[in-house]
């Protein structure tokens, strides 16, 4: 389990701030405080960090105070990612066991030996959950470093182009109001409604599609109460009066 | 135990032939003594023999027809749906080749038959019982948390200790996935087995659902064995045949299929090159991967979806 806070970790490394989110998370969650330590073994390089550094994070209650030199760690760390990613070569991710290579050579420079890799025995259910959460979280954030998608609420009237590669990949327009959004990680979506010749449709889009070529958001100062705006399909020319 | 008589009638049966072809060697009669005392099986030098007799190097190999590689234990991690490069979403499972090591390997000589076992995951010693703990002691591999034989031919045999790795499979292969399947409880005969249930009007009464005639009259004047019935559905082991693997990624020991597969999240499967829909054999890694074994910045590899747009030959 500590190698996938790892694979987290040197996953968002290249961003500041989602790595800095990272380390606020781990270190509210004080109770993993060892899954932080190994990570801290792992993804340094063995002989750059004096034993006096990996040696306090084994116990939780010197944490707090050895804070600040864990940032500064932290902060060293993403300056040379590089050289990092380079030494990180041997500890395979997505392990529940501590590497022991890494361990022996961590023994080396420091001379507490006798460390030995610590195996997390979870359920596999969780782990299976976590490993999920984690490639949900990666495949958002791919698709958001690929295109700008605007941030849709309930209430918006957005314009879509919507390539449908069924229909020969023609690219058709869509203008209509944002009535729900149901918040799934990639599997996000958002239900549009507008009038097409008189009659009301509704479309169910996923909101991290490749097929959505470009979302525009015409008008969001329209100030609605609910979540989900399932109430202007009773309404006769709803869209008109909003 | 059925894995040495199923030894030991093949040796039985293989030493019947070699004698009626030639006259029995000193290794056939040693190999009739190892069998019939019982102080073979707890000999630590049968493994120094083994080696003697068989030297099992982890090199690549050129894969023939004919040649079974090993399979995979893995982790059903869950689901989800993916865009590939022209739009259309997959369905994917992803699956999580946790640390898979050779832990034993069969032969012959010994057990009189080609396999290899194969371990997954991690366990500490005192979740083992002493049995568990004393085999992997005794092979000298790490403690696993589940173990599975994988039959092979001979010339896929790898040596214990060898890491099986996620690049043991190449993205747009096809590949079979057995596990246990949810276990459902006890189930009607709609469910079950798909039967049609009775009418829902017409005086139906209490028959809605209900299974219907189990048989004949006095002639049989008994229900054939066999016959589907309610009872208890799922819990077994079930392979989806000919799954498509999308992608894979060396980094982290993930695969990504195409489907489901059985079993719940969490629960292990063991993939293997598909039966029916055969994986080309240059394509392969024969026996298995052996690449560089820390590759951890290797990039995913995507399945090769080809040139032409599917959408666009459809017209």
């Amino acid at each position: 389990m500590q190698s996938l806070y790892g694979t987290l970790f040197r996953r968002q490394n290249l961003n500041i701030s989602h790595f800095k989110s990272t380390l606020a998370y781990l270190a509210v969650t004080e109770s993993k405080t060892h899954g932080l330590t190994l990570l801290n073994s792992n993804s340094s390089p063995p002989n750059r960090f004096p034993a006096s550094m990996t040696q306090p994070f084994r116990s939780s209650h010197y944490f707090s105070p050895k804070f600040g030199t864990q940032t500064e760690t932290a902060t060293f760390l993403n300056g040379n990612g590089r050289s990092c990613r380079m030494n990180l070569s041997c500890c395979r991710s997505m392990t529940t066991v501590g590497n022991p290579a890494e361990a022996s050579s961590e023994d080396s420079s420091a001379p507490v030996a006798d460390v030995p890799p610590r195996i997390k025995f979870k359920r596999l259910d969780k782990t299976a959950r976590h490993i999920m959460q984690i490639l949900n979280k990666e495949a958002v954030e791919e698709v958001r470093g690929q295109r700008e998608i605007p941030d849709i609420k309930p209430g918006y009237t957005v314009r879509l182009k919507v390539e449908v590669p069924e229909n020969k990949r023609r690219v058709s327009t869509i203008i209509g109001t944002v009535i729900a959004r149901r918040n799934a990680g990639i599997h996000t979506t958002f239900r549009l409604r507008r009038m097409v010749a008189g009659v009301g449709v509704e479309s169910l889009l996923p909101l991290y599609s490749p097929n959505i070529k470009q979302i525009e958001v015409l008008d969001d100062r329209k100030k609605v109460r609910r979540a989900k705006l399932y109430y202007l399909r009773d309404r006769m020319n709803a869209l008109k009066k909003r | 135990m059925s894995a040495l008589s199923r030894g030991l009638i093949s040796r039985l049966h293989r030493i019947l032939s070699t004698n009626s072809r030639t006259p029995p060697t000193a290794t056939t009669k040693f190999y009739l003594l190892r069998c019939f005392s019982a102080d073979a099986l707890i000999d630590g030098s049968q493994v120094a023999y083994h080696q003697q007799s068989r030297i099992i190097e982890a090199k690549p190999g050129v894969m023939t027809p004919n040649s079974k590689r090993t399979g995979v234990i893995a982790v059903k991690c869950g689901m989800t749906a993916l865009w590939d490069k022209w739009g259309a979403r997959i369905p994917i499972t992803v699956l999580w080749v946790d640390d898979n090591i050779v832990s034993q390997v069969k032969t012959v000589e010994k057990e009189g038959f080609f396999a290899l076992q194969v371990g997954c995951g991690q366990k500490k010693e005192k979740h083992l019982t002493k049995p568990e703990v004393g085999h992997f002691r005794a092979q000298g591999v790490p403690m696993k948390r589940k173990l599975r034989e994988f039959p092979v031919t001979e010339d896929a045999l790898l040596p214990v200790g060898t890491c099986v790795g996620v690049r043991h499979f190449v993205p747009g292969q096809f590949v079979d996935v057995a596990g246990i399947t949810m276990g459902k409880g006890f189930q009607g005969g709609m469910k079950r087995h798909g039967f049609k249930g009775g009418p829902a009007s017409h005086g139906a009464s209490l028959s809605h659902r209900s299974i219907g005639s189990t048989g004949q009259r006095d002639a049989p004047g008994k229900v054939f064995k066999g016959k589907k019935m309610p009872g208890r559905m799922g819990g077994v082991q079930r392979t989806v045949k000919n799954v498509w693997v999308y992608k894979i990624d060396p980094a982290r020991n993930l695969m990504w299929v195409k489907g489901q597969v059985p079993g719940a999240e969490g629960n292990f499967v063991f993939i293997k090159d598909s039966v029916y829909k055969k994986p080309d054999i240059q394509m392969l890694p024969f026996p298995t991967y052996f690449g560089a074994e820390d590759d951890d910045n290797a990039e995913p590899l995507v399945a090769d979806l080809g040139e032409v747009d599917p959408f666009m030959v459809a017209d």
